[in-house]
């Protein structure tokens, strides 16, 4: 799985970001490996969408350094460079999102086409016929053509697993991609992301399932106020945790 | 008051010429209207001021003047300056024009009311600030504020009777000009006003198919 020998696919050091006045990342360090599937849990309010929007760059960052993949996320660029350097490292960090975010006047397979046939990356039928398949592996084979309205919440998530995929990113980030879900839809959505991590995509997880968490990460980040304040193997960090702070959470999460 | 109607056939051709004139000066003005009116739209909401102050002038200047003087001001001002237009197309020029920067007005309302997480998408997949707005966020700001931009398209097509003013043979004109020739003033301006209104109860028929179509899909 992960080497620790290589370098990391994404390096985050001393990362600070500010809204305003308000100090929301008060200095990150981070690495996550090729093929680590990470979790990043803690209280509400405490920066992990924040930090996760900051390595597809949807949050600019107020100082430190974001590294991916040997590139320096946040380098100082003109504005037209910038965007270039933006749209080239977006292309290989898929990202998924607490509400879906489906197009909703395209079709399921029209989300998944679009963006690598805007990009000119596949040819119109190539990306259908590769939608087709990520459709069918997300088990939505049957629903190409259904357009968001008309499939569930766990059926939409899906189609934006299997959207984000279709640039064949190096890694997938996720925000709460279950939490606005009902608790039945759950397990779908759950099982295609394990499925994914058997595959060995390198996941980044917001998450308030700890029990997800456990079974399928292979690394646990606990973050609150805007700073790490314990990370390890799930086994260590979500049942034998060192820090106070992670004990207090996970207790009132049980 | 003394009303003839029956001159009114005699001049079918002419009428119908004015109404088919109409129709193309109209329809050309829709389309150029929403074109422009949705890249006013997404510069105005852009953050390059470099690009938006220009618009937000020319937003200035068509809504607050007449569009008889723009019209008068495009086909025999640009002339002074050398740009021959032709009436025609100076009264599209015009009409386009004036439409477009109400069109974005109501486009531009449209596009902030859509979920910034659609555009976050977008842009989180790689592809670039002008691709989102034009594949994701404009079709869908233009689908929700399509009853605004319909009644916008209703007055495009009464307004163009305007163009009449600097000469293109249109509905008005043509009614006009078989005025001249019969000294029937107002049988003609009855038959023209009539034929607007058909005109316009086609318009929104369609409207309404496109409305229609566009609010299946969700
Ligand atoms: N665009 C923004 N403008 C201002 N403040 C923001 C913005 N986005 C987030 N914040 C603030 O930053 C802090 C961290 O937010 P963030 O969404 O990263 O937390 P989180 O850990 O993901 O919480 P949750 O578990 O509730 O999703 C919060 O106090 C939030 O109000
Ligand atoms: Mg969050």
């Amino acid at each position: 799985m992960s080497d620790p020998r290589r370098e990391p696919l994404v390096r985050i050091r001393n990362l600070k970001k500010n809204f305003g006045t308000l100090e929301v990342l008060k200095g990150i360090d981070m690495d996550v490996h090729e093929g680590q599937i990470m979790a990043l849990i803690g209280p509400s309010g405490s920066g992990k969408s924040t930090l996760l929007r900051t390595i597809n760059q949807l949050e600019e960052v107020t100082s430190g350094e974001i590294w991916f993949d040997g590139t320096l996320v946040n380098a100082p660029l003109s504005h037209r460079a910038r965007e270039k350097h933006l749209n080239a490292l977006r292309r290989n960090i898929g990202m998924v999102f607490q509400h879906f975010n489906l197009f909703p006047h395209m079709t399921a397979l029209e989300n998944v086409t679009m963006a690598p046939v805007l990009l000119g990356l596949q040819t119109k039928d190539e990306a259908r016929e590769k939608a087709l398949r990520l459709l069918d592996k997300v088990g939505l084979g049957d629903r190409a053509n259904y357009y968001p309205a008309r499939l569930s919440g766990g059926q939409k998530q899906r189609v934006a697993i299997a959207r984000a995929l279709a640039m064949e990113p190096k890694m997938m980030l996720f925000d709460e991609v279950t939490s606005a879900l009902d608790p039945e839809l759950v397990g779908e959505v759950n099982r295609t992301m394990k499925q994914l991590a058997q595959e060995n995509m390198t996941m980044l997880i917001v998450t308030h399932e700890l029990k997800f968490a456990a079974d399928t990460a292979s690394h646990v980040v606990f973050m609150a106020d805007g700073l790490i304040v314990e990370e390890g193997p799930p086994q260590q960090v979500l049942r034998d945790p060192v820090q106070a702070r992670t004990r207090a959470f996970l207790q009132q999460d049980d | 008051m003394n009303l003839d109607f029956s001159v009114v056939p005699r001049m079918t051709d002419l009428l119908l010429w004015g109404v088919a004139w109409t129709i193309v000066l109209s329809v050309l003005s829709m389309v150029l209207s929403l074109i422009l009116g949705a890249v006013f739209a997404v510069v105005r909401v852009s953050s390059i001021r470099l690009l938006r102050w220009p618009v937000q002038g020319l937003s200035w200047v068509f809504m607050g003047t007449p569009l008889l003087l723009q019209l008068y001001v495009v086909y025999f001002g640009l002339a002074e300056l050398g740009l021959n237009l032709n009436a025609f197309s100076a009264g599209v020029i015009a009409l386009s024009l004036h439409f477009a920067v109400y069109n974005a007005d109501i486009i531009r309302a449209g596009i902030q009311a859509i979920d910034s997480g659609q555009y976050q998408a977008a842009r989180s997949l790689g592809v670039s600030h002008v691709q989102a707005m034009r594949k994701v966020v404009v079709p869908q700001a233009m689908a929700n504020v399509a009853p605004a931009l319909g009644n916008m398209m209703i007055a495009l097509l009464k307004e163009s009777a305007l163009v009449s003013a600097i000469g293109v043979m249109e509905l008005t004109l043509s009614a006009q000009r078989a005025i001249s020739q019969t000294f029937r003033p107002f049988e003609f301006y009855l038959a023209a006003a009539a034929l607007y209104y058909l005109l316009n109860l086609v318009l929104q028929q369609a409207l309404r198919l496109i409305e229609r179509r566009t609010t299946l899909t969700r």
